[in-house]
């Protein structure tokens, strides 16, 4: 293998890498107080959990489809392939017994967040502002 | 009439102006063909795929038997009111639309859920969702189980749902009632060698209706990070009719060889025939079923246990269960699955005996690729195997062994 190829190769594995190691962040709005556990999140984005623990009901906001934060969010927090998700709610949807999590762009998903308390929403860890609150980071 | 809609159209949107629509979809191009197995009475190596639609493949292939798209709306009335109505058009129904799901929702606290309309009867774990194939591995949930003529109900449905440690629990009792009229399948069955025994003299002609009434019933899901198990009830009271027709053998001549056959299909005053209630078509029926998934690191065990009680004439019963597993790699899901179902006969009706009067199972082989972030593409094999074994014609089992080859694309919108 020449050099150049490896350094190809080297460059390659870096971009398939580099969005595995960024890390994501939970965001809520900044006057939300209520606690956030790593299992709250798990059970809001799986669809079992409604409302936060002060009682107000939780909106969800998750990224659109080929963003890599969202296949990382649902595979490190959620523990699910992107289409084994799908497939879940598109069963829950189907069935009348909730309404997926609707899909945004990051700067829709950071500007939603700090102007509505009841949205919860995520992230790369790097482009959060101070407008939002960070919950969790993964 | 053009203006009347247009005008109605304009209220309705004036009327939800400020409440939020959403669309929504599901659908199926599912192409299929019986690739082995032996001939049934028809004359046709056929593959049974939807009792209720009526759809079987047979040696040709078919790409209408279970193709199917959806369009979902809802809306949003009130705070904690909205509606739902699913629009579902199906190859094996002529494409003709039917209202598949329609029914208000109302939120009552923070854990329960009030609805109240048109919604698939919750029986089988799959049931609610047959029809999303998307939502779940192979081209079709285990087509010996999923066979009744009635899917849907008109009625309520209350859900309440708690947390209890690590577990979350989902409970839901719901009542209504179903009729199907001229259900095709009815005819197909018979024409088949099928199960209706008739009085003498009668002859179940075409289609036949059923109707399912005071259907009452529970389900209780238990869930966790891996472990997903529900169970489920419900009694209703199972009525079936059909027109039927006479022969009348006339003797003219009093020789004792009949000379004339009259076929005699309506009452005097003109209005068709229709057969009456007796033991075998007019019953209670009681459901049971226990069913889940449990998912490993790269594997998911799916199940399924059910017993149907029929309160008829021959006492019977209905064991059926199946066992799946699939392996979860990123895009890849390959499967295989095993259902398998019973009939047994409990009570001598009319001399006709007691025993195990149909049984047959189907095996599954199949891959679900996932082509993209909202459908999927699966490649399935399923072999029929009949292993009824009364003789003759007591035999209720009339299937035929066979080999299914399908190929489907799922997607939701």
């Amino acid at each position: 293998m020449s050099m150049r190829s490896r350094n190809l190769l080297a460059a390659l594995l870096l971009a398939v890498s580099a969005p595995l190691c960024a890390e994501i962040a939970v965001i809520v709005h900044p006057s939300n107080t209520s606690a956030v556990t790593d299992a709250d999140i798990k059970n809001f984005y799986l669809g079992r959990q409604k409302a936060f623990a002060n009682g107000e009901t939780a909106v969800l906001l998750s990224l659109s489809e080929g963003d890599n934060s969202r296949s990382e969010f649902n595979n490190k927090v959620l523990g699910k392939t992107d289409a084994q998700l799908k497939a879940f709610w598109s069963k829950v949807l189907f069935t009348g017994k909730g309404t997926p999590p609707k899909d945004v762009s990051p700067s829709d998903m950071l500007h939603l967040v700090a102007t509505n308390p009841n949205m919860i929403g995520f992230v790369d860890a790097s482009a959060v502002t101070p407008d939002v609150k960070v919950v969790a980071k993964y | 009439m053009k203006t009347s809609v247009t005008a109605l159209s304009l209220l309705l949107a004036c009327d939800m102006a400020n409440a939020e629509i959403t669309f929504s979809g599901y659908g199926s191009i599912v192409a299929g063909k019986v690739v082995s197995g032996e001939v049934d009475p028809s004359g046709e190596k056929e593959f049974q795929v939807d009792f209720y639609d009526y759809a079987f493949y047979t040696e040709d292939i078919d790409f209408e038997q279970e193709s199917v798209i959806a369009v979902q709306m809802r809306a949003d009335i009130a705070d904690k009111l909205s509606a739902t109505v699913q629009v579902v058009a199906k190859g094996a129904d002529g494409w003709s639309p039917d209202v598949d799901w329609a029914y208000l929702t109302y939120q009552v606290g923070q854990d329960g859920t009030l609805m109240a309309g048109r919604r698939m009867l919750p029986m089988y774990y799959f049931s609610e969702y047959m029809e999303v194939g998307y939502a779940y591995p192979w081209i079709r949930p285990p087509a010996n189980l999923y066979w009744w003529e009635i899917t849907q109900f008109n009625g309520l449905t209350y859900s309440h749902n708690f947390f209890a440690g690590d577990w979350t629990i989902g409970t839901s009792v719901f009542g209504g009632r179903e009729t199907q009229r001229d259900i095709k399948s009815h005819d197909f069955w018979r024409n088949r060698g099928g199960y209706y025994f008739p009085p003498a003299g009668t002859y179940i002609a075409g289609t036949a209706d059923v109707t399912w009434s005071k259907i009452l019933g529970t389900n209780v899901t238990a869930s966790n990070d891996w472990i997903d198990l529900r169970a489920s009830y419900f009694r209703t009271h199972y009525n079936t009719s059909a027109e039927v027709m006479f022969f009348d053998e006339l003797d003219l001549d009093g020789d004792g060889v009949t000379d004339q056959i009259v076929e005699r299909r309506s009452n005097p005053d003109g209005t068709p025939i229709i057969s009456g209630d007796w033991p075998l078509t007019d019953f209670d029926l009681d459901f049971f079923g226990l069913g889940g998934s449990l998912t490993f690191q790269y594997v998911t065990l799916l199940f399924d246990y059910n017993y149907v009680i029929y309160d008829d004439g021959y006492g019977s019963r209905f064991p059926t269960y199946y066992v799946s597993a699939v392996y979860n790699h990123d895009v890849w899901q390959p499967y295989v699955g095993l259902s398998k179902a019973k009939l047994k006969l409990t009570e001598n009706w009319q001399g006709f005996g007691v025993g195990d009067a149909e049984e047959h199972q189907i095996m599954t082989l199949g891959v679900r690729y996932n082509v993209a972030a909202n459908a999927a593409l699966k490649v399935e094999y399923n072999k029929f195997t009949d292993q009824g074994n009364r003789p003759g014609w007591y035999d209720f089992s009339y299937h035929n062994d066979a080999g299914l080859f399908s190929v489907a694309l799922d997607f939701v919108f």
